[in-house]
């Protein structure tokens, strides 16, 4: 067993670029070079690595281009072997790897870019939901309404449900390199942070909202699992953005993306 | 025609039972028994979320008609999304075969067992008339090396395959069907031949076999096997799907000789040298649920039908050869 166990690491050795010697002892030759039939199961393993980074960041891979992107996937992919074989997931820690390497400091959205895709498609795979309409949202928060002073009322998200924010305009960024794009607006790169959020209807439909400062705090307060009251609470320490409970649940309910509303009796 | 509830089967399982013509053998039970769930003569494709709306419209019903689908099991682990739901709508319609490539049966480390129950959330999901994955290894270390990576065909590597099998039918409470994989090496020391293996996790497993013809048909062209001798020896009684699939040609000169490697790539029609073996394997061993598979190049689904149609020309030709001869 543990040959087996060595020869099934030395595929991996292999992969990483670290030793393929010992291997390469294992393989007949057979008319072809042993390294040459390792290299092609190497060459299909990093191959269809690139391939997933290529559809798990596709804006990336046209902001960087085809040939650089596939350099820095190859790289990566040896470096960083995926975990499990949900390919859909890969690329975990690549924005971060993106914002580490040097020949990137000109472009410091990219990393935000590569989290808003992952986000997309973390989005697009969640657990789908019943969410409440606007109007049921209301039903259930104006029969609350009246104990509203004695009961927190917590708010349950729909899994799809993502926040994130950026020193860059990436939601137009990203706008204006999808496939169907036909806005030839520019983008500004000091144009100032951005606050979104990205989440699915019961349809399937994806959105993506930007948000005001005040709203995106609010939200993520309550994601956090503070209540509506102590949500609220923090909204009056952001400076020169005045916010009112109610003005936070009309966009609350507006948006669709409650599935329950809670309520926990402080006795 | 048996009762169904005696073969663990309901009439729901399988939308083809309901409108059934062929007859099924008796069996104790669906869970480890050799007998398929769908019709022997059945023809497939591997789905591809492009085909959904034309699969939805019912445009090319009639002559191009599909028996199954297949998917790739790791396609479908997510926890929600279109994609999913797009699927229990084809379920509703066809019956589904899921068709892993993560599992690693090969792992000298044993199975992931959190993979191993996600492979079980699918089964549950879409009732999959077969269950499937390869002949191979592909995590090491926690890593997981995206290729279909070639086992020793030694007694250590068939005891840990043979174990591992076991334990994911254990787990899934039903039988799996592995298969034959494509190879570009073989190495130093071997105890058995591929078949030899293959056979013998069959009997040490009770499992069956996903026989792909165009690994046969690539692994022979690559080790310079008989291809024909190759399927005459495997046990066909285990046989219980085929696979067909394009593959392309690697070649490079090395000290003044050309060197060639066929390459399972499922980018590309099925070859004429394929169709051939396909014929063979139909000859020795019968018919079997025959499955188009094309991952890369991604053709319009008309093109699948097309492959599809021709698989089941093949069978028909043979059904046809076989009355000619008798009458």
């Amino acid at each position: 067993m543990e040959r087996l166990l060595k020869m099934q690491y030395g595929f991996k050795l292999n992969v990483e670029n670290k030793n393929r010697e010992w291997l390469e002892t294992q393989v007949m030759a057979n008319g072809i070079a042993a390294k040459d039939r390792l290299k092609i199961y190497e060459n299909n393993i990093c191959h269809s690595l690139i391939i997933a980074l290529q559809d798990n960041f596709p804006v990336t891979l046209r902001l960087l281009g085809q040939e650089y992107f596939d350099s820095i996937a190859m790289d990566y992919s040896r470096e960083n072997l995926p975990r499990t074989p949900l390919l859909m997931n890969y690329g975990e820690n690549f924005p971060e790897y993106l914002s580490q390497l040097r020949a990137l400091d000109d472009y410091p959205y990219m990393e935000d870019i590569a989290k808003l895709e992952q986000n997309w498609r973390k989005c697009y795979h969640a657990a789908d939901r019943a969410i409440l309409s606007k109007e049921a949202f209301w039903d259930e928060m104006l029969m609350e309404d009246a104990e509203l002073s004695s009961r927190n009322i917590y708010i349950e998200f729909t899994p799809s449900f993502i926040l994130m924010s950026s020193s860059y305009p990436i939601d137009k960024i990203w706008q204006i390199n999808q496939d169907d794009n036909i806005n030839s607006e520019d983008y500004n790169l000091t144009g100032g942070a951005c606050y979104l959020t990205i989440f699915k209807d019961e349809e399937f439909k994806m959105t993506m909202f930007k948000l005001p400062k005040n709203l995106y705090v609010f939200l993520q307060n309550l994601a956090n699992g503070d209540s509506l009251v102590q949500a609220s609470e923090q909204l009056e320490k952001i400076e020169g953005e005045g916010f009112t409970l109610t003005e936070a649940l009309v966009q609350l309910a507006e948006l669709e993306i409650t599935t329950e509303i809670k309520i926990i009796s402080k006795d | 025609m048996p009762d169904h509830k005696d073969m663990g089967l309901s009439k729901d399982f399988n939308p083809i039972l309901q409108n059934s013509s062929f007859s099924i053998v008796n069996a104790p039970s669906l869970d480890r028994s050799n007998v398929s769930p769908i019709a022997p003569c059945a023809c497939g494709i591997g789905l591809k979320p492009s085909y959904f709306d034309e699969i939805f419209s019912k445009k090319y019903d009639g002559d191009f008609n599909v028996d199954f689908f297949e998917v790739h099991t790791e396609n479908y682990m997510a926890e929600g999304g279109n994609t999913l739901h797009n699927l229990d709508r084809i379920r509703e319609e066809f019956p589904i075969s899921l068709h892993g490539v993560g599992m690693s049966l090969g792992s000298a480390e044993g199975l992931d067992m959190g993979h191993l129950a996600r492979v079980r959330r699918v089964m549950d999901r879409y009732n999959p008339i077969f269950i499937s994955d390869h002949i191979s290894f592909s995590v090491v270390d926690g890593s997981y090396l995206n290729d279909l990576l070639p086992l020793t065909y030694k007694h250590d590597s068939l005891k840990i395959i043979s174990q591992n099998i076991r334990q994911m039918q254990d787990f899934l409470g039903r039988q799996i069907l592995v298969e034959n994989p494509s190879r570009y090496l073989s190495f130093v020391e071997s105890d058995f031949t591929e078949v030899e293996f293959l056979n013998e996790i069959v009997n040490q497993t009770g499992c069956g076999l996903l026989i792909d013809i165009n690994n046969i048909y690539v692994s022979a062209f690559n080790h310079g096997w008989d291809a024909r001798h190759y399927i005459r020896s495997l046990n066909g009684q285990a046989v219980q799907e085929y696979h067909l699939a394009g593959h392309s040609d690697r070649s490079w000169q090395d000290d003044g000789h050309m060197k060639i490697i066929k390459i399972d790539d499922h980018g590309s029609n099925v070859c004429d040298g394929v169709w051939q073996l396909y014929r063979y394997v139909l000859e020795i061993i019968g018919e079997r649920p025959s499955l188009i598979e094309w991952d890369q190049n991604i053709p319009s689904y008309f093109t699948l039908l097309q492959e599809s149609k021709r698989a089941r020309d093949y069978m028909q030709n043979i059904k046809e050869g076989a009355v000619g001869k008798a009458s």
